[in-house]
């Protein structure tokens, strides 16, 4: 193999939104994991501006070596400056994990050779990290069933750098390299062997990616790269084994499902279980490398990386200034006056609009409104329409005041065509989200929408289909021929919802065509 | 023309005349500006610069091989290197050229990567020692440097000194070498060899010129994360002024005892025992002092090095820059076998062996691990002989012992060696044993200086001059008056 390195422009990836827990807390949770120990080792990559270790941007779809500075090509010559940005947010995540923090940590470097790691190491935490043993506390609607708390602990969290990427080229002997991605931040978070089934590896791992997104240390998206996880496995007390970059929760499972068997098999037949490293491609594991123990880092504390000292003051203002954690906030949520469900607490946590529904909340309360009625607009009808990713933006586009009077709006019925009240307001809101320059007030822009409703086939349409549904009785007697005169009651009824926007002859005309649609037999009736 | 100026010319002339009578001959230099650009260069900047606002104005520097410019490949005297030219310029450069307006009449010779005590692992081929007609070690590993100013090539010249590299030429050359504190000059833009050891130093024909170069090159450098703060840089200057006052120009001045090393020549102990004698006569007080962890500074200093090294350079895999071999590995699918057996010499492959065992899991404990308590047990050692606290550390109890102001010491254990008998050594370890007497200033950190000590028998010796972390001035003060006596 040559190894090349060259600019390549990378396709543009798509985001995905989170798995939401309920649908894999319930996978196989009835199978049987006796003797199974698991611990996880997951490499986070934090949400900073610049790199770690010099002041070139970070980023994630940029064009390959546009943001690589001397440093993270390792030009003789050059240095690293600590971005004391990283250190805080490390010091964010250590904290809310109940963390020992050290005032006094150490750089040290890790070596080997590859194409993508320039200066032939990386530089880590290993001999003494920023922060060590924590605990994350799971619970039952985390998605464990056997137990109701379960403590995940954490024996080590560690500041380190990213490697580069290499980009193989199939049918080629030719591998490019984005240095983009070097030298970007990253914690290591490595827990004990606590997890006893492979539904409580993905409830931690899941729990850690919510609470690192709420606190803005990390995106914690395995799409973009930002989480990645390694599982270690071993059955009865037997030699652990390490399945390798699992790049999704069901992977977390799945793998670790097949790697008991394997291991179960392994025994049954005789054969001593090795510590080996594993490979999971969706489908299958397999052994990528024997004996682990066998690799030589060479490890050495970086000579020119003075220790990283922090003061007593650093810590305490961290932990002062820490925000509610997701597991108060969902308390908080499920309980009166708010009293969502689960699903739609861990929902708005998920995405980081807790606050913005509280916004919301109190502007509702305000006006006599149950405030409640926030959770459903946000999760039912405005994430459907947010551009997958940008849901973040939500908060300073559809702002909590411009939401809250809409709902007002329509609660009121200052919306005025009211059974189409709900389009109008999502075009509003669509129309937030497409023109954030417009600063308008929500009136305004409702009256800009009530305007173009007028004659709108679509919504005379909405109009008819809700007076056909409301008098279901008086339909029946229509469509059967009985009263086909109680026609002229729902045209009445139209031109009253619509505020006389539409004439009669175009009311019944659509009222006839859906009725025609929904009972063929009306069709006999009128010939 | 002001008469500052026409001695300016005047004076590069001079140097650009050695440069081309004496160069094809010593190998000091490995690039050379043209005589007409440096002569231009001076013409201007003598216009613009006035006697009072910089003494290094208009004056002509060459620089180790390992400090990188925009404009000509940096090599550190590697084929790993051969044509690399760096995107930035160190430091320490732009000081010199943009803040003293000193003018650089191209590259100096040195071992590979820094590596060597007699500038003879160098891609470019052996600098000679000036001083000799037969031929003789330049010393090194700034060989090149030290050579230049002793040919006078150039008014000065930057180094390095990882172990010794500034001081031995300086004193196989019969000139000034000074290594300052560690972290008070910027490394940014200076190739690594080993970090905790690295510092920059100067060359020149005498104490004057160097505290001038000094004071321009020490400065604070975000880019460093090693550079001394601008905080204790004040704290020191004003230990400085306190100093001076109290001394009134007489010093105590330490013999340590274990610098008497067997391998020492007799011109060496003369030179050091007639300084001495001169010392005392002028009132001068001597004391003898002990610091018995300089017998492991040695094998501390090649471990120490060594490991940092073998991390440092591999980075050299050919991929982004520098060498490339035809193939990408080795037989047994090692990456980068060949490029880096082919781009790396002898020494420095030798080095980067010791340093990766040093650094491996079985040795690590045993060695490095060691190798830091030793140098932090010396690093006390020196504290508690100076009469001045290290201004890093917590103050310490001295045990009533006599405490010095410096320390008066050989630099080397001969002077310069035939570079045949160089050549035809047998083991590395002839050469290592030549940095026992500049080890222990450089694990401990602290200024140290080589001085030409000119004997009643007509040798030239380098007398060290070592002095507490920070007292850069004052051991500067002090090798003023040893060269006046």
């Amino acid at each position: 193999m040559r190894i090349y390195v060259r600019v390549r422009v990378l396709g543009t990836r798509n985001l995905a939104v989170f798995r939401d827990a309920r649908r894999w807390a319930s996978t196989n949770a009835k199978d049987s994991y006796e003797g199974l120990k698991c611990g996880v080792e997951i490499h986070l990559q934090l949400d900073t501006k610049t790199k770690l270790f010099s002041n070139s941007r970070t980023s994630f779809q940029a064009t390959p070596n546009d943001h690589v500075s001397y440093f993270d090509l390792a030009l003789p010559g050059s240095q690293p400056i600590l971005n004391k940005h990283a250190v805080l947010l490390a010091l964010k995540a250590a904290t809310a994990l109940n963390c020992k923090i050290h005032r006094r940590s150490m750089f040290d470097r890790k070596h080997y050779f590859y194409a993508d790691q320039p200066a032939g190491y990386q530089i880590t935490q290993y001999y003494h990290a920023i922060a060590s043993d924590g605990v994350l506390w799971l619970q039952r609607r985390d998605g464990i069933s056997s137990r109701d708390k379960l403590g995940i602990r954490i024996t080590q969290l560690q500041i380190e750098q990213d490697t580069g990427k290499s980009v193989y080229e199939i049918d080629s002997d030719k591998t490019y390299i984005d240095f983009n991605r070097t030298n970007h931040p990253l914690i290591e978070i490595v827990t004990a062997p606590d997890m006893k089934t492979p539904q409580e590896a993905a409830a931690f791992v899941h729990k850690l990616q919510i609470l690192m997104k709420h606190l803005g240390v990390s995106t914690g998206e395995f799409q973009s790269g930002a989480i990645r996880v390694d599982v270690n496995v071993s059955t009865n007390g037997g030699k652990r084994c390490e399945i390798k970059n699992l790049a999704s929760i069901n992977d977390i499972i799945y793998s670790i499902r097949a790697e008991y068997s394997r291991q179960l098999n392994q025994v049954s037949e005789g054969r001593a279980i090795e510590s080996v490293t594993l490979g999971w491609d969706g489908h299958n594991i397999s052994v990528q490398r024997e004996k682990e123990g066998s690799l030589e880092y060479r490890y050495i504390p970086d000579p020119e990386l003075p220790p990283l000292l922090l003061s007593e003051d650093i810590i305490r203002k961290t932990r002062e200034n820490q925000p509610k954690l997701p597991d108060e906030l969902i308390d908080e949520l499920t309980a009166a006056p708010h009293s969502l469900n689960l699903a739609n607490a861990q929902t708005l946590l998920s995405y980081g609009l807790v606050d913005y529904y509280y916004g919301i909340y109190k502007i509702l309360e305000e006006a006599d409104i149950k405030g409640k009625n926030a959770a459903n607009w946000i999760i039912n009808d405005i994430l459907g329409i947010v551009p997958v990713g940008e849901e973040k933006l939500l908060p300073s586009v559809v702002t909590p005041s411009r939401l809250a009077d809409l709902i007002i709006a329509q609660k009121q019925k200052t919306i005025t065509i009211l059974t189409v009240s709900e389009i109008i307001a999502m075009n509003v809101i669509k129309y937030f989200l497409q023109n954030q320059g417009d600063h308008r007030a929500t009136a305004e822009v409702i009256d800009q929408y009530q305007l173009t409703a007028m004659g709108d086939s679509n919504i005379l349409e909405a109009i008819c289909s809700n007076v056909l549904e409301e008098h279901s009785d008086l339909v029946e007697l229509v469509v059967s021929g009985k009263k086909p005169s109680a026609i002229k009651f729902f045209i009445g009824m139209v031109m009253k919802n619509g505020k006389g926007r539409f004439n009669p002859q175009d009311s019944e005309a659509t009222l006839k065509r859906i009725l025609t649609e929904q009972h063929p037999e009306y069709a006999n009736s009128q010939k | 023309m002001s008469q500052h100026a026409d001695i300016l010319l005047k004076e590069a002339k001079i140097c650009l005349s050695n440069i081309s009578s004496l160069n094809h001959h010593l190998n000091a230099l490995i690039s050379v500006r043209p005589s007409e650009s440096v002569l231009t260069r001076v013409s201007e900047v003598a216009l613009r610069c006035t006697e009072s606002r910089s003494g290094l104005a208009g004056k002509l520097f060459a620089f180790k091989d390992n400090f990188c410019t925009v404009d000509q490949p940096t090599t550190c005297a590697s084929k790993m290197l051969q044509g690399y030219v760096s995107p930035f310029e160190a430091t320490v450069m732009t000081r010199l050229y943009k803040i003293a307006h000193a003018i650089d009449i191209g590259r100096a010779n040195m071992d590979e990567f820094a590596m060597g005590t007699d500038n003879i692992f160098t891609v470019y081929g052996p600098a000679l020692n000036p001083l000799y007609s037969t031929p003789r070690s330049a010393g090194g590993s700034s060989g090149g440097s030290a050579c230049a100013v002793a040919a006078g090539m150039c008014h000065f010249a930057l180094g390095t000194d990882t172990g010794g590299s500034v001081r031995l030429p300086a004193a196989y050359c019969g000139v000034v070498g000074f290594k300052p504190s560690y972290g008070l000059v910027s490394r940014h833009g200076v190739v690594a060899f080993a970090q905790s050891l690295d510092t920059v130093g100067v060359i020149a024909r005498d104490v004057q010129t160097v505290r001038e170069v000094f004071s321009v090159i020490s400065a604070y450098d975000p880019l460093d994360p090693t550079s001394v703060s601008i905080e204790l840089r004040r704290q020191l200057q004003a230990t400085t002024a306190r100093r001076r006052q109290a001394s009134k120009g007489k010093y105590k001045i330490g013999i340590p005892l274990e610098f008497i090393v067997d391998s020492c020549s007799p011109d060496i102990t003369n030179a050091w025992a007639e300084v001495l004698k001169k010392l005392h006569a002028q009132g001068h007080e001597l004391y003898a002092v002990s610091m018995p962890s300089i017998k492991s500074a040695l094998p501390t200093y090649y471990i120490l090095g060594p490991s940092e090294a073998a991390s440092n350079l591999s980075r050299y895999d050919g991929v982004r820059y520098g060498y490339r071999a035809n193939v990408d590995r080795v037989a047994n699918g090692v990456l980068y076998g060949m490029t880096r057996s082919e781009g790396f010499g002898s020494e420095v492959r030798r080095r980067i062996l010791l340093g990766n065992y040093n650094l491996s899991s079985g040795a690590f404990n045993n060695h490095y691990i060691q190798a830091q308590k030793v140098r932090r047990k010396l690093q006390l050692n020196f504290d508690r002989v100076f009469s001045v606290d290290h201004p890093l550390e917590k103050p310490i109890d001295r045990d009533d012992q006599p405490t010095v102001d410096f320390l008066v010491a050989p630099c080397s254990t001969s002077t310069a060696p035939l570079l045949s008998d160089v050549l035809s050594q047998k083991s590395p370890l002839d050469s290592y044993v030549n940095d026992v007497l500049t080890v222990p200033a450089s694990l401990a950190g602290i200024p140290a200086i080589s001085i030409p000590w000119h004997t009643d028998d007509g040798k030239v010796v380098g007398i060290q001059i070592m002095g507490q972390y920070g007292d850069d001035d004052r051991v500067l003060d002090v090798s003023e008056t040893i060269m006046s006596l």
